[in-house]
């Protein structure tokens, strides 16, 4: 439709009156979405052009802002320009999770088979992904045994093919085993390539090197005993000066990973007998690491003023006073192409920043870790022209052309002294070269030559929170203010042993042979068990419905000519439950018994998922969890609204103002409430609940982050936004009390409180049960609300059954095992539900006449 | 010594507002020990409200109320020595029947045993003893508010407070628990305030009978003086069933005599008795009212001197007696009710005389009885 059609229809519509303006308006209105469905179905249509959807380079509206951002819309430029036909498209995976949980969207969206086509993996996620099918092996993309030029001299030459050559200059050797796997076949298949590389080093921050009294060119740490006399030697907190950032809490496993690896722990490594993986971290190396780095955290020493002290810096939530320049060191990657690209540094100048490399073990080794940022094709992409496209995106992405796209923009941009000098020479601005500092170069040089890649095994994208659990458990022990060393060392094998074996049960899956059939018998018993509650429920819930004896005499005839209209109607609902609450339910049960893979085949597993779940330690403190937060939800949830409702029952004047300010915070939805309130409990003073704190003369609270507040502190929003809800329907039950029944208790001597107790509360306790049985299962059920506050943290401190099933499924992708926890959560609200189910039952429903 | 004593007893809703209602108006009322008093009046007058200020469910705006010799106003409802039974029973619906009656009891901190023996009591008393462990949803209107009895009865209170105990039943069950009250009351032997608004209870089961209207006390007397020498026309009219007819006019002296005349659609004559003609004389300048009881009416011949033709408009025989309901030629509607079964058709003329002798005169303006 041309432009001036538009306009006289827009003349004509000018012209009619003014209600079927209107009423046309809305009509184009409602119409609209499916005008541009159809417009952009049609669009497609043109056979060339293909789009695919991307995790990375894709545009997006916020490129501009930082400087990386502009690298890769540039480098998004530059692939429609050499393929113009394929349009790779963002994809917005916008909620975010705390934690280990981060990862689980992009694993949910794999499940729902809405995933992209082109996905961001890196080397911890990689063993879960390929272990898991997610990443379509690049077979038919990647030669690896001949170099390009042997394959034109063979006269089999494929372009859209990556040679051995292009690879081995992509790939760097350390992580040749993180990107590949050798298959059953014996061969090896390649399932992702990298596109960016990260090495973690030491920034020092030489301004606090020099207002200690310490010269950071010369300075620095070159070893771990250096780096702990630098850090006391720049630690004063009198002088808001500390010495180093270390992770204390979730964060420890990762802060500490380049101790281990320095001293040549393996921390998780391929047996190569048996071909499975195995956690390492537990051999001497790992053990030496893990005593200096938590005598690093929590070490007693007294400086030169003769205080005492513990430790020399500072845990997790300390890069604030990183930002504002207090802090001497931390540990902090480095990119390979713009050095100081990561925002902890970026606004950092040379003269500022010193970046060294991670410090000499006393293995003689500074082996440090290699991040690697990289795509692979997700399996959910089966069209062969999609995969194309999204092979094409994936190998320019990393591609040298798109290397020098990159370097141009940085260059373009101002950062060409930051610049690693190989790249500035392989992209023809070896004139730049002499302004990069020699440190900064030589440390990149250094690190990316020693390093090593996270580790990347089957469910290793969890291992940096297990990891920290050790040394976690070592701080609150007090393991390094011990001054003898043995004990340390034999405290810490301890700890590290039992840590190496439930990460080779729980994330790698490994159990010895005797144990798993001891295991099994149990859970075959206690699977026996459940399934026999839920016969048994059934059961009854059959008898408490079905009415009496009398139909039956009517037969099947008589039966269905009374009541076939009554089933007619009931039909389309009956049919809705069925098809989506029982199907999934019963196709769900037998999920219990597979080794469930989303994509691919799933193995019949019999009752090890029962058996995992119960030998779980984390399962056992869950179901503790859940029992805190039912007894929080019942104290805080269900007893406030029946007292608020007393109360404001006997308020004599302005009684609606006060219901319509309680209601008031039931008008915000769910996922909001949690949202503002996690902003309010922000642990910093300038949090909204440690402001008003500050006023009563009490100190800022750590609220979710604290272990004994943060169950509580995940209650307190429900309880706020359910008090006007809850408290409505109690006033109204508080209106069929009769008055004269509080007048006839009043003669026979009752008080205030005697009312409340036999009056009051006996009249609305049918619904106070309702209530109670609502607020228990739903308490027993949530998973929602604590994993968008918490995800279960600290330390499991608010890890409810629910979230272990939303683990279970999402992050550890073990759906069998999450079906199990399920099964089981089902059982103990067997009795809740048997209770309602009774109440129920006994409730009468009428019609007006038969 | 129980005896209640309202001394100028007034309740004024939302006083100080424009809602602001006078329920009450400084009434006196001297109830004696062991008395049965009925409070009754048309919806409105006052009665609930006076009975529930002698409760203690409402605050007694002004005046005094004192229960025996002690002064009751600011006493919490459980420390007046009172038990109430109210019209909806007001039976705690999760307690069985026992606990119902032994709630008050047991708030007392009354010793088991003493509980147990007066439950007992008050159950055989009121034939409940099969009752005792069902819940008031268990059994009917009756049985429901024997037990409200028996929670007043084990309680041994000096005063019994009766809220229209009997409205919610139906009529035979009411005449039944009507009796079962009296009795109880000659056997507690104990003072009780009894609201209605029904004037047959009042009737039967008060020593005296308080008749009350707009919140004010119209006459306090034994319900047979009531009936005979009513003190005003709302008594006169609010006592008696069918109630008295009224017939409005002005004294006339002639030579025959004093007449009652009767002015309407046509004038009527009423040749007075001497008793009646020497109240009347004395009231020659006011308008009056002549009330007479539908059974002080008989028939008569239309040349009698006392003679009211009428034209039947109902005619309700009932076997023992008739009620014939009439329009006189005067205009005024008349019930009159004569003995055996009389057979009347509708627009037939009939012509009654009023029994004088047991006729009365109020002044109009006033309703005062002359």
């Amino acid at each position: 439709m041309s432009y001036e059609k538009v306009l006289h229809l827009f003349t004509k519509l000018n012209r009619m009156p003014s209600y079927m303006y209107i009423t046309v308006r809305c009509v184009c209105i409602l119409l609209l979405p499916f005008v541009v469905g159809v417009i952009s179905l049609v669009g497609s249509e043109d056979l060339s052009a293909i789009s695919i959807r991307t995790t990375d380079f894709a545009p997006s509206p916020d490129a501009v802002f930082s400087i990386q951002g502009k690298a890769e819309m540039a480098v998004y430029r530059a692939f429609r320009e050499k393929y113009p036909n394929i349009y790779p498209e963002g994809n917005s995976l916008s909620l975010t999770l705390e934690g280990p949980a981060g990862e689980a969207p992009l694993l949910m969206s794999i499940a729902g088979r809405t995933a992209p086509d082109v996905i961001h993996v890196n080397s911890r996620q990689s063993g879960s992904y390929i272990g898991r099918n997610f990443l379509v092996p690049l077979d038919e993309f990647i030669n690896a045994e001949i170099t390009k030029e042997a394959a034109i001299a063979a006269g089999i030459y494929d372009e859209n093919v990556m040679y051995r050559d292009e690879l081995e200059a992509r790939v760097r050797p350390q992580i040749w085993d993180a990107v590949s796997r050798i298959g059953d076949d014996g061969k090896r298949h390649f399932y992702f390539l990298p596109f960016s590389y990260f090495v973690r080093v030491m920034a020092c921050n030489k301004t606090v090197f020099q207002e200690a009294g310490l010269d950071p060119d010369v300075d620095y740490p070159k070893t771990w005993d250096e780096l702990a006399s630098v850090a006391q030697q720049i630690q004063s907190p009198e002088d808001d000066r500390y010495g180093i950032i270390l992770g204390k809490e979730g964060g420890a496993g990762w802060t500490s990973l380049p101790f281990f690896f320095s001293m040549g722990s393996k921390i998780v490594e391929r047996d190569e007998s048996s071909g499975q993986w195995v956690a390492r971290f537990n051999d001497e190396g790992a053990i030496r690491a893990a005593d200096f780095y938590t005598k690093l955290v929590d070490a007693p020493w007294t400086d030169e003023r003769g205080n005492q002290r513990f430790g020399v810096g500072l845990s997790d939530e300390a890069w604030p006073t990183w930002d504002r320049g207090r802090i001497g060191m931390a540990l902090l990657y480095i990119n390979d192409i713009l050095i100081n690209l990561d925002d902890r540094i970026s606004s950092m100048s040379p003269e500022e920043l010193g970046l060294v490399p991670i410090p000499v073990a006393p293995s003689g080794k500074s082996v440090t870790e290699l991040h690697v940022r990289g795509l692979g094709i997700c399996a959910t992409t089966e069209d062969p022209d999609r995969m194309d496209a999204a092979w094409k995106f994936l190998r320019f992405v990393g591609s040298p052309d798109a290397e020098g796209v990159i370097v141009r923009t940085y260059v373009e941009n101002g950062y060409a002294s930051y610049i690693n000098p190989e790249k500035l020479a392989q992209h023809g601005y070896s004139e730049y070269i002499h302004t990069v500092p020699k440190q900064w170069k030589d440390t990149l040089e250094f690190s990316l030559e020693n390093s090593l890649p996270e580790p990347f095994g089957e469910n290793c994208q969890v291992y940096i929170e297990r990891a920290s659990k050790p040394l976690q458990t070592a701080f609150s022990e007090g393991l390094p203010r011990i001054e003898d060393e043995a004990t340390r060392l034999s405290r810490l094998q301890e700890l590290y042993d039992s840590a190496v074996m439930e990460i080779n049960e729980k994330m790698l899956g490994q159990v010895p042979p005797d144990v798993m059939a001891f295991r099994r018998k149990v859970a075959l018993a206690v699977m026996l068990l459940v399934a026999l509650s839920f016969a048994f429920l059934f059961a009854y819930i059959w008898r408490l419905f079905s009415g009496g004896g009398a139909e039956t005499k009517m037969g099947f005839q008589g039966w269905l000519k009374k009541y076939w209209l009554a089933y007619a109607l009931l039909a389309p609902a009956l049919l809705a439950i069925l098809v989506f609450n029982y199907y999934p339910l019963v196709v769900g049960a037998r999920m219990a018994f597979l080794d469930y893979n989303v994509i691919g085949d799933s193995s019949f597993i019999g009752v090890d998922n029962f058996a995992a779940v119960l030998f779980d330690s984390v399962f056992w403190i869950s179901l503790l969890r859940t029992a805190e937060y039912v007894f929080w939800s019942i104290l805080l949830v269900f007893i406030p609204p029946i007292v608020l409702a007393l109360f404001l029952s006997e308020i004599p004047k302005a009684s609606v103002l006060f219901r319509v300010l309680y209601y008031l915070p039931a008008l915000v939805s769910g996922l909001i409430v949690m949202l503002m309130w996690k902003m309010f409990f922000d642990p910093s003073e300038a949090g909204a609940l440690n402001q008003v704190l500050a006023v009563l003369d009490v100190g800022p609270q750590k609220w979710l982050q604290d272990k004994s507040q943060a169950m509580v502190s995940i209650i307190i929003p429900l309880a706020w936004a359910g008090m006007g809800p809850g408290c409505l329907i109690y006033l109204a039950a508080l209106k069929t009390v009769p008055e004269d029944l509080y007048e006839a208790a009043a003669i026979d001597g009752s008080g205030f409180w005697s009312r409340i107790w036999h009056i009051t509360l006996p009249t609305i306790r049918p619904l106070v049960m309702i209530q109670l049985i609502f607020v228990l299962i739903g308490a027993f059920q949530s998973a929602d609300n604590v994993l968008v506050m918490t995800a279960g943290g600290p330390d499991l401190a608010t890890h409810v059954i629910g979230l272990e099933i939303f683990y279970g499924a999402y992050v550890y992708l073990r759906f069998g095992v999450a079906i199990a926890i399920a099964w089981i959560l089902g059982f103990f609200l067997i009795g809740l539900t048997m209770f309602q189910m009774k109440r129920i039952s006994r409730m009468s429903f009428t019609t007006a006449s038969s | 010594m129980s005896g209640v004593t309202l001394s100028n007893l007034s309740k004024t809703y939302n006083p100080g507002s424009k809602d602001s209602f006078h329920a009450v108006k400084g009434i006196d009322l001297e109830i004696r020990d062991k008395e049965f008093m009925v409070l009754v009046g048309p919806s409105g007058c006052g009665k609930s409200t006076t009975l529930r200020m002698i409760a203690g469910l409402e605050e007694v705006s002004s005046g005094d109320l004192r229960i025996g010799e002690r002064r009751m106003n600011d006493v919490l409802p459980k420390n007046r020595g009172i038990a109430m039974v109210f019209q909806n029973y007001a039976l705690y619906p999760h307690m069985s029947v026992a606990d119902n009656m032994a709630f008050g009891l047991k708030l007392r901190k009354t010793p088991k045993s003493e509980i147990q023996n007066r439950v007992q009591e008050a159950a055989d008393i009121l034939g409940l003893t099969e009752m005792l462990g069902r819940r008031p949803k268990a059994l009917s209107g009756g049985q429901r508010q024997r037990v409200a009895l028996g929670r007043a009865i084990v309680r041994k209170p000096d005063v019994f407070l009766f809220d229209e105990p009997l409205s919610n039943l139906d009529a035979k069950m009411r005449v039944q628990m009507r009796a079962e009250i009296a009795k109880l009351h000659a056997r507690l032997n104990a003072t009780m305030i009894y609201v209605t608004h029904d004037q047959t209870e009042a009737m039967t089961m008060g020593d005296r009978i308080c008749v009350m209207k707009d919140g004010k006390i119209m006459q306090v007397d034994e319900p047979i003086r009531i009936y005979q020498s009513p003190d005003n026309l709302f008594t006169a009219g609010f006592i008696g069933l069918p109630q008295m007819n009224f017939l409005k006019g002005v004294v006339e002296e002639d030579a025959t005599g004093v007449h009652f005349v009767i002015s309407g659609v046509q004038e009527l004559r009423v040749k007075l008795t001497d008793q009646l003609s020497g109240i009347a004389r004395s009231n020659r300048a006011v308008p009056l009212t002549l009330g007479i009881r539908p059974e002080h009416f008989a028939l008569c011949t239309e040349d009698d001197p006392a003679a009211i033709p009428a034209e039947v408009e109902v005619g309700e025989p009932l076997g023992a007696e008739s009620y014939i309901h009439l329009l006189s030629k005067s205009g005024d509607k008349l019930i009159v009710r004569l003995s055996g079964i009389i057979q009347s058709g509708v627009g037939q003329l009939l012509c009654v005389k009023p029994d004088l002798e047991n006729a009365h005169l109020f002044n109009s303006e006033t309703g005062q009885r002359l």
